[in-house]
């Protein structure tokens, strides 16, 4: 499992042939505003964008192979390996867009998602949540949380006042700190992170865990109340996550490539199964239509 | 508490869970003068900008949560700053110093056009490094000043003596808001960003006054801080990228509590409408 020396790393690579490269692309929607962290998961190009079917306050498991049960929408990287395990050994990521850059791509395992429609977007009372995570992470160790426009609501801003989630020692009754306030309609079009930004009280990109915590097992309600509640029919969606890499980019059109074997010695480990997407963060406010493009480079031993 | 080697580390980080990302960007819309320092955390963006905004003269204390967020508390573990990513498209921001700082205690609205001693109030003590050890001290425009005044602060060093008096600091002709006044290039009698100490001295636990011999006009907020790390970003095309293990040692700890953000000197000209952006990450044992 894993490897024990470069010399390792090459034989697995080259005489195994246990190496895979993805390459992929996005085209970003709608404008972004600056500052603010987005899922790419939802967008058209390769892989397939994630509609994010499912029932209002119901639990939605990711993976590779069925992506969310429609639409088979992750980073393809070469299906189960186990008993060896798999990594990223390269990753590089580009965009071209007027105020596309600098930015910052970082690559999730995405876990699943609650998904929230209806007046489990618009109500201001709390929200209870259902259905088990399947984790690739035990119980959610680095998992971290955060909610996803799908479809943009057509005003107000609410603050999530309440929340309770299990966290990875499956110890319930935790709380996300900080009272996040949630994107104004401006700031919560699809793709968007709706509590990343300028605002005060905006985190990003993920929800702040309770002190002591290291991961999300799963979330059993929230309140959304405070602020101004949503209007409209938009749909959110309460992801989990587990962060694995991170690119800084600074300049558009310019390609930020990470050699995570020699530069800076991580190799992430992708999890079997793993639904692997890029969550984006604009400091510019990124033009309509710009393309982000990227590859992945595995290796598994 | 701390790590006992590299594999001890990465544990932490990987399978354990313990790490924290945090973006920001900043987007100062005041202006500011090549080669001077100021304080980004009055800037606009993300972290919501800080404004010093409490009663006169009393020592008061920023919130975790709106500085750069640091995660969850550690303790009983301990967290240190593994990795710091600095980005800018704006060429007036480079080249440039950064220095991240734990913002510890403030005392505002410190009247800089008054020739008077300024008591201060210290119902509030340092709610880390209590002891003031490597605690150090500036003063920042809170208002558009003149300039060109001095003064000295009285203090408590880090040995709890009192009654300790600060070199006499010339404030540099910076009249720009969020501009630290001491400092800058071609500044006579300039001791950086900091207060220079009473010779001996290596911190500050708390000051009991400040008194300007010679006017500076405007509003200034006085600052206990901890110095944590500091950067370089040199230029717009490269990111500036610094990881605690492999590119530079000491993986600075980080309290639980901090409010973390940034000073900034650049020699590229004024912050004013630039975007100074990037993430830190955060690890800590268990």
């Amino acid at each position: 499992m894993g490897f024990t020396s470069q010399d390792d790393l090459i034989n697995e690579m080259t005489t195994n042939g246990k190496f895979l490269r993805h390459d992929g692309a996005k085209t970003t929607t709608p404008v972004h505003t600056a500052g603010g962290w987005h899922c790419l998961a939802g967008l058209a190009g390769h892989p397939i964008a994630s509609t994010f079917p499912g029932s209002s306050l119901a639990w939605v498991d990711c993976n590779e192979s069925a992506g969310d049960g429609t639409n088979v929408f992750g980073i393809q990287h070469g299906g189960n390996v186990s008993s060896d395990t798999k990594h990223v050994i390269n990753a590089m990521a580009m965009i071209t867009a007027a105020a596309g850059a600098p930015g910052i791509a970082m690559l999730v395992d995405l876990i699943g998602y609650y998904k929230l429609t209806g007046t489990d977007v618009t109500g201001t009372g709390s929200r209870t949540l259902t259905g088990t995570p399947t984790h690739r992470y035990t119980d959610g160790v680095g998992c971290r949380a955060f909610f996803l426009s799908v479809t943009a609501p057509t005003g107000g801003g609410p603050n999530l006042s309440a929340s309770s989630y299990t966290n990875s020692g499956s110890t319930p009754g935790r709380a996300f700190q900080g009272s996040p306030t949630m994107g104004a309609a401006a700031d919560a079009y699809a793709t968007r992170i709706i509590h990343s930004g300028n605002a005060a009280g905006r985190f990003g990109p993920f929800l702040p865990l309770q002190a002591g915590d290291v991961g999300v097992k799963s979330v059993q309600s929230f309140t959304f109340s405070g602020g101004s509640a949503y209007t409209g029919s938009g749909v959110l969606a309460l992801c989990i996550a587990k962060p694995l890499l991170a690119i800084p980019f600074t300049t558009t059109g310019v390609a930020a490539e990470r050699d995570l074997v020699n530069q800076l010695p991580s190799m992430p480990e992708v999890k079997d199964g793993a639904c692997l997407t890029w969550l984006f963060y604009a400091t510019g406010a990124t033009t309509n239509n710009s393309p982000f493009v990227y590859s992945v480079d595995f290796a598994w031993g | 508490m701390g790590f006992n080697n590299i594999k001890d580390y990465v544990d932490s980080a990987v399978t354990e869970g313990r790490h924290w990302i945090s973006s920001f960007r900043k987007v100062p819309s005041q202006a500011s003068n090549a080669g001077f320092f100021v304080d980004l955390s009055m800037a606009a963006g993300n972290p919501v900008p800080n404004y010093y905004a409490s009663e006169p003269l009393v020592a008061a204390t920023l919130s975790a949560m709106k500085g750069i967020y640091a995660g969850p508390d550690a303790s009983p573990g301990t967290k240190h700053l593994h990795k710091f990513v600095l980005m800018s498209p704006s060429a007036a921001c480079v080249p440039s110093k950064l220095i991240l700082c734990d913002y510890l205690l403030y005392y505002p609205f410190v009247d800089m056009n008054s020739a008077d001693q300024q008591l201060l109030t210290n119902t509030v003590t340092l709610p880390r490094y209590t002891d003031g050890s490597g605690v150090m001290a500036t003063i920042i425009n809170a208002s558009p000043a003149t300039g060109s005044g001095r003064f000295t602060i009285s203090y408590t060093n880090s040995a709890g003596v009192s009654g300790r008096t600060s070199q006499n600091m010339f404030c540099n002709t910076t009249a720009n808001l969020a501009s630290v006044p001491i400092g800058g290039i071609g500044v006579t009698g300039s001791y950086g960003p900091w207060i220079g100490l009473q010779s001996g001295d290596t911190g500050i636990r708390s000051v009991e006054s400040i008194t300007f011999s010679v006017l500076n006009g405007g509003l200034g907020t006085l600052l206990l801080l901890k110095p944590i790390a500091d950067f370089s970003l040199r230029e717009i095309t490269a990111a500036s990228e610094t990881e605690f293990i492999s590119f530079r040692s000491g993986l600075p700890k980080i309290e639980d509590g901090a409010y973390l953000n940034l000073f900034i000197s650049s020699a590229g000209g004024s912050l004013s409408a630039t975007t100074i952006a990037g993430y830190a990450e955060f690890i800590w044992s268990d």
